[in-house]
């Protein structure tokens, strides 16, 4: 059983189409690349899965449980989290705060026992920070752990947005353009962790690229978007030699 | 730095108590009108300041705790202290309510939903004859306190004192809790905060439930102060002077909302010359607020404090 199920999605906005009949399967443990032109609607498609969208038809199927009945928050805390293609980050608040309020959900307790800061309360502060800590460190963020999110270069903001995801112990983990912005350099360490993420963790990984150096090098398979519709799907070997994938980059030549 | 805390706070907290001495009748009552207000105000940093939701219609919850608290000490014969507990509770049963707007619209929208709820309120009890005494209006008992009455407006301070007190180390603890942090969360980025988990409708409906109660318990014991309460005083008006006190004080610090407080009690008694000039007063003096000193009076009060300090002041 694949871990995520699309079948014919579908989504318009205001008579464009941006999404027409999609389907593919993700399986467990593996790290899908979503690539094609601008306008694709390769984020849409994300914001489907992670229901900030409703599609219009088709179905999205995690685990085996229909996830267009949900909400957004409801389907994070299942554990499919993201990255934005622009960053969204809580900038008002450190590095620190932003990871952890990536997995406070997980601390709860009664509103009154908050109120009155109970000691079940301050245990799960303490206990939420500690979590918190850890994945700064696995991130090699502790030396910005007290800055303010907005006051770092742009590559570290993409790591922090990535260690907040992390925090949810996610099963799959939704990246969009994770090396957007980065030289030769920073988007070979992107891969590499995204890598490291699906070896060690075990964690599905399904990710929007446009450097193709990351794409081919990190992913196991492909799906090829062009004007919402899937045009070609395989290894990447078999994308590179696809002539469809080939006519929707380069045009009719 | 926590010393310094721990210092200022003590300060503040001798002075708040050294205030009313000397001041006389009147002067004991402005003192107990700053306290009420400044409850007022701290339920509006929860909403506006941590939870980015707009209300002009604060009044409405006002009401309900004042006439809730009167209604159950005269007719149900409970005592005051259970009277304001149920006058602030009955306001945030409805602050759940006006919460269900607010998860569908936003901005202007959200104000126009809760001045309706307000005027809503306020048309209500001012028909409801039999219960409210409607254009009559209602006879309020004094406060009391283990039986004693408390006649004084001197001793009822203290006693209003210690409730702002507790309402605000409420608001503290709300702040660093988690449920506090998610709305502040929702706040910086919806989108990003449900992606992480955390529900919008729950969050927007514990802020309005918390800021209503706490407003809700100020109307009670505004009621309590005055004896007699009609339904004119919660107009559209007070609303806005909420919404403006709150706003001047300063919507991210609960030594804000004691000077907002105090700024909505004694602004009039010190314009009392100005007579209709005073609006325009009011409306200039938000207005320039807003624009160079959007985080409140307190900010200025901040800022001379840190001077030569960190540039980043901690919430």
């Amino acid at each position: 059983m694949p871990l995520v199920e699309i079948a014919n999605l579908s989504l318009s906005f205001a008579g464009l189409r941006a999404l027409s009949n999609v389907s593919f399967a993700v399986e467990t443990g593996e790290i899908i690349g979503l690539i094609g032109p601008n306008g694709a609607g390769k984020s849409t498609l994300l914001n489907c899965i992670s229901r900030i969208y409703m599609p219009d038809h088709g179905t999205i199927r995690f685990q085996d449980r229909d996830l267009n009945s949900r909400t957004a928050s409801e389907v994070a805390a299942e554990g499919i989290r993201r990255t934005f293609q622009n960053l969204e980050l809580f900038r008002e608040a450190t590095v620190r705060e932003n990871v952890a309020l990536g997995l406070i959900y997980r601390y709860r307790t009664s509103l009154l026992a908050e109120l009155f800061a109970l000691p079940s309360a301050r245990d799960n502060q303490r206990g939420a920070l500690k979590e918190a800590d850890q994945i700064v460190a696995e991130m090699g963020l502790s030396e910005w752990a007290n800055v303010l999110v907005a006051e770092l270069p742009y590559g570290s903001q993409k790591l922090v947005e990535l260690a907040r995801a992390m925090a949810g112990h996610p099963k799959l983990l939704l990246l969009d353009e994770p090396a957007a912005g980065m030289n030769r350099e920073e988007s070979r360490r992107v891969a590499e962790t995204v890598r490291r993420l699906r070896d060690h963790k075990g964690i599905t990984v399904l990710l929007i690229e446009h450097d193709m150096r990351v794409v081919m090098t990190v992913c196991d398979r492909i799906v090829v978007l062009d004007h919402g519709e899937k045009i070609a799907e395989g290894t990447p070997a078999e994308i590179r030699r696809s002539p469809a994938v080939v006519k929707a980059y380069l045009g009719d030549a | 730095m926590n010393l310094t805390r721990t210092i200022v706070a003590v300060l503040i907290l001798a002075l708040l108590v050294a205030l009313p001495f000397g001041l006389g009748q009147y002067g004991y009552y402005l003192m107990a009108i700053v306290m009420i207000y400044a409850m007022v105000a701290l339920s509006l940093n929860v909403l506006i300041g941590m939870g980015g939701q707009i209300s002009i219609g604060h009044a409405g919850f006002w009401a309900l705790g004042a006439y809730g608290s009167a209604l159950i000490v005269t007719k149900l014969g409970f005592p005051f202290f259970l009277g304001v507990l149920a006058g602030g509770l009955i306001a945030a049963a409805f602050g759940a309510l006006v919460a269900l707007p607010a998860l569908r619209v936003q901005g202007h929208y959200l104000a126009i939903a809760t001045l309706g709820f307000a005027l809503f309120v306020q048309q209500v009890l001012f028909e409801w004859e039999s219960l409210t005494g409607g254009r009559q209006g209602l006879f309020v008992p004094r406060p009391s306190l283990f039986g004693f009455e408390l006649r004084d407006d001197f001793a009822y301070y203290y006693l209003l004192l210690a409730i702002f007190l507790l309402l605000a180390w409420i608001t503290g603890n709300f702040a660093r809790s988690h449920s506090g942090r998610s709305l502040m969360a929702l706040k910086m980025s919806s989108v990003a905060a449900e992606c992480c988990g955390i529900a919008r409708p729950k969050h927007i409906i514990i802020a309005f439930t918390i800021s209503a109660f706490f407003t809700g318990v100020s109307g009670a014991l505004y009621g309590h102060l005055l004896g007699h309460l009609s339904t004119e005083t919660f107009s559209l008006a007070i609303s806005l002077s909420f919404l403006t006190m709150a706003v001047i004080g300063g919507l991210h610090s609960r030594a804000g909302a004691l000077l907002g407080g105090a700024y909505l009690a004694l602004a009039p008694e010190l314009m009392r010359e100005f007579k209709d000039v005073q609006m325009v007063i009011y409306g200039v003096t938000l207005i320039l607020c807003v624009q160079f000193l959007p985080r409140g009076l307190i900010s200025v009060v901040e800022r001379v404090w840190t001077i030569g300090t960190t540039p980043h002041a901690t919430r």
